[in-house]
């Protein structure tokens, strides 16, 4: 799974951080129109062509032959029929190159939003760091030490959540970061990444140990010892702003990727 | 994966940001000129800097220690400024909106009662329910949105500075709630409520079992039942119009303490954040739902961990208007709140925002209270310098409330302190006389000055050991408010308000007995008699400087919310806090021994303001009214006939 993780990781880093210093759009309109074009070609691939042609062709004669026979109702009343069962024939040929691509789409978008969904922590603001641990925490059990990266400061001592097992420390970063906290506790060490400062990058909000978890969560490779469940920084969410418009990502997303896939759709010979 | 939530809590509001970023585009492709007539002095530019209960004495004592305000009255000039009668805020301030004496505007105190059932009223605004509502099982859907009512008469001036093409920003003018002025920017200020619709409710939570639990002046103390080391808190929003019996909306604030050490991980919603003791967390927006998820209305707050053992103690400010996503009308336009919301980050929206009813009720300490009051300066300093940088043509009004509420805290007893609001103050000034040039005017104000408040007066049992007022049974003294034990068959005055002094009219008040015309002139020259005399029990001092007649001393007849008598005090005495809400308690004076001991209340000529400016003032006297009628004159723009003022230059 981290082997996985980490090459997604470094294929959206990779082509998201494009021009990243410049603006966030260069390379999220790239990743968008290569989708728009991955999915062209899946479903070119995996759908029968030969018959979403002929079933559009037909829609198309049934509009026709409504528009036409307009003043007699039977005709237009049968027309409307076809017209119906025909959308649900074209939607059943949509089915297989949908569940082709829903996979490999559902990938990508967790590991977009680990590149858009947030910021790095702002400069001079504060933040909260979370350890979660396996069960509960005992009464007299001792506080993991918090360690961090110079130009991170830690404000406060950690509060320890005993119902639920976690605890928690105040941060800021003083200047931007590009580093690790270390957790430790007797001869253990747990590490997570930290960030801070502009601009976009891939950023793991949390870092866990379960192998379910992690496919969701996979900005960091997974925690080695099961003592600690997660360790998580709660990063400012974010919006990709264009043309002093904000939107969260994934609506930039979704209209340039389907954008493109429409525009080039001849270029591919792909019918849809 | 998409559940990720900022630490700030500001969650991005697609929609409106598209409207706004929409809007934008359209106005750069229409043609710039489109406002009404053009007048020659658009390039001209007056600053006026409202600062309430800036004092011409305080000023003249500390001048080297004031070297912007110095610079400016050495460079232009200096006159105290004669304020109304009686001296209070939101009377003194919509002088300055109208260029109307209260007489004209019909603001005459804080409180006004309804002539009839003598109920009390806030004079500057109320919001009044939906008038059409239609209800199903335990909901009520309003048919047409609630409303403020605002009592004010007369109308604003910067609506005709716009309409003859002078951009005017309007920024926390008081009483201008909700704010007026088609085509002005404008936030409303001095009695803009909360989200319960108050003029500010603060919470305190604490565990202490010693402290009394309930509602108090201006908050409410909860008592929290001992607790291990996690607690549930109850933060209440605006009351759910939408059910039949009304109850208060509220949001969980989870609270985990660690075993140990003093620090608190506070939960809201999705987010947490962490305070040690003693520190004050940053603001929170927070969500109070009222029809399920569908309808929600948003609120901010911040909160002050004031200890974690061996008692705990959290301060939360009152829930103010949310700026980005405002449950009742605060700017004009609606957009101009979150613009500054996004520039300068959240701030209060509440009229008057340095607690002082939480230092009152000890809640805060003073020390505390500076803390807060400090933070109100830092947002009012943002929000002056981002007016400031955009500012090119016109007028900018711009309200600074800190002097005045610290000055209730502080006067007489912690000068420092209060000279350290005075010196941030000065700094503001500092920075828009930077602006000062052959083109651009600056204009410093105040509404009143301060004087010492140690001894507090219950006018209705002066009344009532006169001879006015009348008990059912003499031995009903006491706190409870609304008049309840008078007799009002055998009484001829009452005092509502904090100057108000109302005959019990026959045909007006409900019961009421002094018949008009000559019995009227008898009752009110008995009352200027036995006032006059009245003398402090303690020491033989007098109490009350003079009366005025409300018929007259205003150049404008006054309508039937205004006082027939308004009581102008003596330093250092002011109306008692029973009395504005009909309390006749047992003495007539006693020792003010709350934390509010400077007071502005009293009879005007004590408490002049201050007028400060770039240029030479002309007028030898000048007034309020005479603020508005300069700035339409500057303007070249007609002054309308009912205004009293002169211009000042
Ligand atoms: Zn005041």
């Amino acid at each position: 799974m981290d082997i996985f993780n980490s090459l997604l990781r470094t294929l959206v880093s990779g082509i998201c951080g494009l021009g990243a210093d410049a603006h966030p759009m260069i390379g999220l309109t790239l990743i968008s129109i290569l989708t728009g074009i991955g999915m062209l070609w899946v479903f070119g691939k995996t759908s029968d062509q030969e018959a979403v042609s002929r079933t559009k062709k037909r829609l198309q004669a049934y509009l026709l032959e409504m528009r036409l026979f307009g003043d007699d109702i039977s005709l237009v009343l049968s027309a409307q029929k076809k017209l119906i069962t025909g959308n649900f024939r074209y939607l059943g040929l949509m089915m297989r190159p949908m569940l082709f691509l829903t996979v490999p789409l559902l990938l990508l978008l967790i590991h977009l939003d680990g590149f858009y969904g947030a910021r790095p922590l702002p400069i001079d603001e504060r933040a909260v760091v979370t350890l979660q641990a396996a069960g509960r925490l005992e009464a007299n059990a001792p506080v993991p030490e918090l360690l961090a990266p110079a130009g991170v400061h830690i404000e406060t001592a950690g509060v320890r959540v005993m119902e639920t097992g976690q605890v928690s420390w105040r941060i800021r970063a003083e200047r931007p970061v590009e580093g690790s906290l270390t957790f430790r506790q007797g001869d253990t060490e747990w590490t997570k990444s930290i960030a801070a400062g502009e601009p976009f990058r891939y950023l793991s909000i949390r870092r866990v140990s379960g192998l379910w978890d992690a496919l969701w969560h996979g900005g960091e490779d997974r925690l080695s010892e099961d003592q600690v469940e997660w360790i998580e920084i709660r990063y400012p969410a974010a919006e990709v702003p264009f043309a002093g418009i904000e939107l969260h990502w994934l609506v930039w997303f979704f209209v340039i990727s389907m954008l493109s896939a429409y525009l080039l759709r001849g270029r591919f010979g792909v019918t849809f | 994966m998409l559940d990720q939530k900022d630490v700030s809590g500001q969650k991005g509001r697609v929609i409106e940001r598209f409207a706004a970023a929409a809007a934008g585009l359209c106005a750069l492709l229409l043609p710039i000129n489109c406002g009404g007539p053009v007048t020659n002095d658009v390039g001209k530019r007056i600053i006026v800097l409202g600062i309430d209960g800036m004092d011409p004495k305080f000023l003249e004592r500390h001048w080297d220690q004031l070297p912007n305000l110095d610079r400016l009255r050495r460079e232009g000039d200096f006159k105290p400024l004669a304020t109304t009668i009686p001296p209070q805020s939101p009377v003194a301030w919509s002088s300055v909106i109208t260029g109307l004496d209260p007489g004209g505007h019909g603001i005459h105190d804080f409180i006004h009662r309804d002539p009839y059932t003598r109920r009390p009223f806030m004079s500057m605004a109320e919001t009044a329910a939906a008038d059409r509502t239609l209800e199903i099982a335990d909901w009520v859907i309003p048919l047409s949105s609630a409303e403020v009512v605002r009592h004010r008469r007369g109308e604003p001036f910067w609506p005709l500075l716009t309409a003859a093409g002078v951009p005017a920003s309007i920024v926390r003018m008081p009483a201008n709630f909700p704010p007026m002025g088609e085509g002005t920017r404008s936030l409303s200020g001095m009695g803009t409520p909360d989200m319960h619709g108050t003029q500010g409710t603060f919470t305190f939570f604490t565990d202490d079992p010693g402290r009394e639990a309930g509602a108090v002046s201006g908050g409410r103390i909860v008592q929290l039942s001992a607790f291990h080391h996690s607690t549930e808190l109850e933060i209440e929003g605006p009351v759910n119009s939408f059910r039949k019996e009304q109850p208060a909306t509220s949001a969980v604030l989870t609270v985990n303490c660690d075993p140990e050490e003093p620090v608190v991980r506070f939960d809201l919603e999705d987010r947490s954040f962490i305070l040690e003791e003693g520190e004050w967390s940053g603001w929170l927006r927070v969500n109070f739902p009222l029809i399920g998820p569908l309808q929600s209305v948003s609120g901010i707050f911040r909160v002050f961990l004031r200890q974690v053992r061996p008692r705990f103690e959290l301060y939360v400010t009152p829930v103010n208007i949310d700026p980005t996503s405002p449950a009742l009308p605060i700017s004009m336009p609606p957009s101009y709140s979150t613009e500054l919301a996004d520039a300068i980050g959240l701030f209060y929206t509440q009229g008057m925002a340095e607690d002082t009813s939480a230092l009152r009720k000890g809640a805060l300490s003073l020390d505390e209270f500076l803390q807060q009051s400090h933070s109100v300066l830092d947002e009012t300093r943002r929000m002056l310098r981002y007016e400031l940088a955009r500012f090119e043509s016109g007028l900018l009004f711009f309200y600074i409330s800190s002097v005045d509420q610290n000055a209730h805290m502080l006067w007489g007893r912690y000068d420092d302190e209060l000279l350290e609001i005075y010196r941030e103050t000065d700094k503001m000034v500092g920075e828009a006389m930077a602006l000062i040039d052959g083109e651009t005017t600056l204009i410093v104000m105040s509404d009143h000055g301060f004087e010492r408040f140690d001894r507090a007066v219950h006018l209705n049992t002066v009344l009532l050991r006169t001879g006015f007022l009348t008990l059912d049974d003499p031995r009903n003294t006491g706190d409870a408010e609304l008049f309840q034990h008078v007799d009002w068959s055998r009484t001829r005055a009452y005092s509502m308000g904090i100057n108000s002094l109302y005959i019990n009219r026959l045909g007006r008040e409900e019961g009421g007995i002094v018949a008009e015309g000559e019995e009227t002139e008898q009752t009110i020259a008995a009352l200027r008699e036995a006032l006059l005399a009245f003398r402090d029990p303690d020491d033989g001092a007098q109490v009350i400087e003079e009366l005025y007649v409300s018929e007259d001393v205003f150049e404008t007849l006054p309508t039937e919310f205004a006082p027939d008598i308004i009581v102008g005090y003596r330093p250092p005495y002011r109306s008692s806090w029973q009395t504005p809400l009909g309390g006749v308690p047992g003495k007539t004076v006693v020792d003010n021994d709350e934390a509010w001991i400077g007071d502005h209340c009293i009879a005007p000529q004590y408490v002049p303001g201050v007028l400060l400016s770039s240029r030479a003032i002309a007028l030898e006297d000048p007034g309020l009214p005479d603020v508005p009628v300069t700035l339409l004159k500057e303007f070249g723009v007609p002054v309308p006939e009912d205004m009293i003022g002169r211009p000042l230059f």
